[in-house]
């Protein structure tokens, strides 16, 4: 098959390939896909070739956990075979094969350079496992990714002091990618750092977890003597949940929703009360003082005195002081100046009413 | 913003949170260290001590608070303590930032059948019923800054605030 019959075959089939990378198998595929080896069948399902999933996966940056990174342990020995072929017999045929080798291991150091990035981002970022889980799948990769220095500097050790000055071809190429390898090398501490940092935070956020299960169940057993030793003790820098207190009153405060009940409820007792207009007052207390003024009322008790009148309304109202009023007002008149009379020690009641219907009251 | 408007919420009891967005220009107000120790110095004055660390500020009082008044304290501190190891049940990689789904919540809630969830929701609500309680927890941890409401329309996404370190300190400093 060609490669171009091959894309013509993925084009053709993209979307039972889709669902069987997706769901990671299917019932039934087409004969000419299983043909092709681009699919296996296992189990009575028909799964999709790994080497396509691998392929796929890098290519979408899509990593699991249980990757293998493996070492550069077969190219290194064929690496050193070829060397040795090539200086012994000096055929080109051995420097396309070392150029091949170093193109594969440099392949290997890009993709697994992009698979750590990937597989940090997804443990930084993995909310759905257990965190005892996550921690493990963390150990492992460390320990995967520090397996990974030792052959690391094998090969950039290897490349620098053994194939340099074999061929000028292997030069050549080894001058292109040196820069990038040597970047792949050192991001292997930076990664192995980066997922120290993140086993501490994890291990930290599983100890606070634990912490806050275990004061939880001592609240709710009620043996929270050391919270509230702490509470006790550290009160005054702790937050302040309650306005200050008023001769042991504890004044909570009010939640909004209690706000918007009671303004409501004030807003409809507000507009229920009648609130009754202000009496105009000031006019009528001008005008009786005014009244008064003109009455002598001084004069009308020093003569009470004198005369011992049997009844002091009737001695008002006929007194000279208020002859100058007609009969309903001079009436109204008197009984002003009597309510003002009757406060004094001399006045002693009767216990019959005048014809005016007020009772009698004699200046004894 | 100025002084007396940053008093004015403080004064409520709220822990302004460095991540709020509801009270984002206070929490920027206060991280100016002029303006935290001026105010520090007025709160000095009316009897309070303005406090700022691990990304809030707060409120405590100066002096030393009534019988009642501590009990309050006691039992607000123990509620909004259990509602937290609620959370970090449900949700174990929840931290100050995290968005948290009231709907998610439920979900998680209905898959995690625990006896011990059961207890701590009805020591805080004095109820059994955990529908009837989600509303509830919801507000009480809204009121008490740990959550908040991501947009001011929006029922269901909350913010995780930094306030939620305020809790994690004391827990860390009375269990071992």
């Amino acid at each position: 098959m060609k490669h171009s019959e091959l894309l013509k075959l993925l084009a053709t089939h993209k979307e039972s390939i889709d669902i069987a990378y997706r769901e990671g198998s299917l019932e039934h595929v087409s004969a000419e896909l299983v043909e092709s080896t681009l699919f296996v069948k296992i189990n009575q399902r028909y799964k999709l070739n790994k080497n396509y999933v691998n392929f796929a996966d890098s290519l979408l940056q899509r990593v699991d956990y249980s990757i293998i990174f493996g070492n550069y342990e077969n190219e290194y020995k064929e690496l050193v075979k070829a060397k040795k072929r090539y200086v012994e017999s000096k055929d080109g045929y051995y420097v396309t094969t070392i150029t091949t080798l170093i193109e594969n291991l440099y392949f290997k150091f890009y993709n697994r350079d992009r698979e750590i990035q990937v597989l940090l981002l997804r443990l930084q970022n993995d909310t759905s496992l257990d965190i005892d889980i996550l921690i493990q799948n963390a150990t492992d990769i460390l320990e995967k990714v520090s397996e990974l220095i030792d052959a690391n500097e094998k090969i950039g050790t290897f490349f620098k002091e053994d194939l340099r000055g074999v061929a000028e071809a292997i030069d050549t190429l080894l001058q292109s990618i040196t820069l990038s390898l040597l970047g792949f090398i050192e991001n292997i501490d930076r990664y192995i750092q980066a997922l120290n940092l993140f086993l501490v935070q994890t291990k930290k956020r599983r100890l606070q977890n634990k912490q806050f299960m275990q004061l939880s169940n001592q609240i709710l057993s009620e043996e929270c003597g050391a919270l509230d030793t702490y509470l006790l003790v550290h009160a005054k820098h702790l937050y302040y949940t309650i306005t200050p207190s008023q001769k042991n009153r504890v004044a909570f405060l009010p939640e909004e929703r209690d706000v918007a009940k009671l303004s409501k409820e004030l807003h409809a007792l507000l507009h229920e009360i009648k609130i009754p207009k202000p009496l105009k007052s000031t006019p009528l207390k001008l005008q009786e003082s005014q009244k008064l003024e003109i009455i002598d009322v001084e004069r009308i008790l020093a003569e009470l005195g004198e005369n011992k009148s049997e009844d002091i309304f009737l001695f008002v109202y006929t007194h000279e002081e208020l002859a100058c009023y007609e009969e309903a007002k001079r009436l109204e008149e008197a009984f002003k100046v009597y309510i003002q009379i009757l406060p004094h020690q001399e006045v002693v009641y009767k216990k019959e009413f005048n014809h005016y219907g007020i009772k009698v009251a004699q200046w004894v | 913003m100025g002084l007396d408007e940053v008093f004015k919420v403080l004064s409520k009891g709220v822990l302004i949170s460095i991540n709020s967005q509801k009270y984002a220009d206070e929490a920027r107000f206060l991280m100016a260290e002029d303006n935290f120790e001026e105010l520090g110095k007025i709160m000095k004055k009316l009897g309070f001590i303005l406090n700022g660390e691990n990304g809030y500020f707060y409120l405590s009082k100066k002096e030393k608070m009534n019988d009642a008044e501590l009990q309050a304290f006691m039992n607000n501190h123990k509620n909004i303590l259990l509602c937290i190891a609620i959370l970090k049940q449900l949700f174990p990689y929840l931290e100050s930032g995290t968005v948290l789904k009231q709907t998610d919540f439920i979900v998680a809630l209905k898959q995690k059948e625990d006896a011990l969830l059961e207890q701590k929701f009805e020591y805080v609500f004095k109820t059994k019923d955990l529908k009837d309680s989600v509303e509830r927890f919801f507000d009480l941890l809204e009121k008490n800054s740990i959550l908040e409401k991501k947009e001011s329309d929006s029922k269901d996404e909350y913010l995780v605030l930094r306030a939620l370190e305020y809790y994690t300190k004391i827990v860390q400093s009375t269990v071992a």
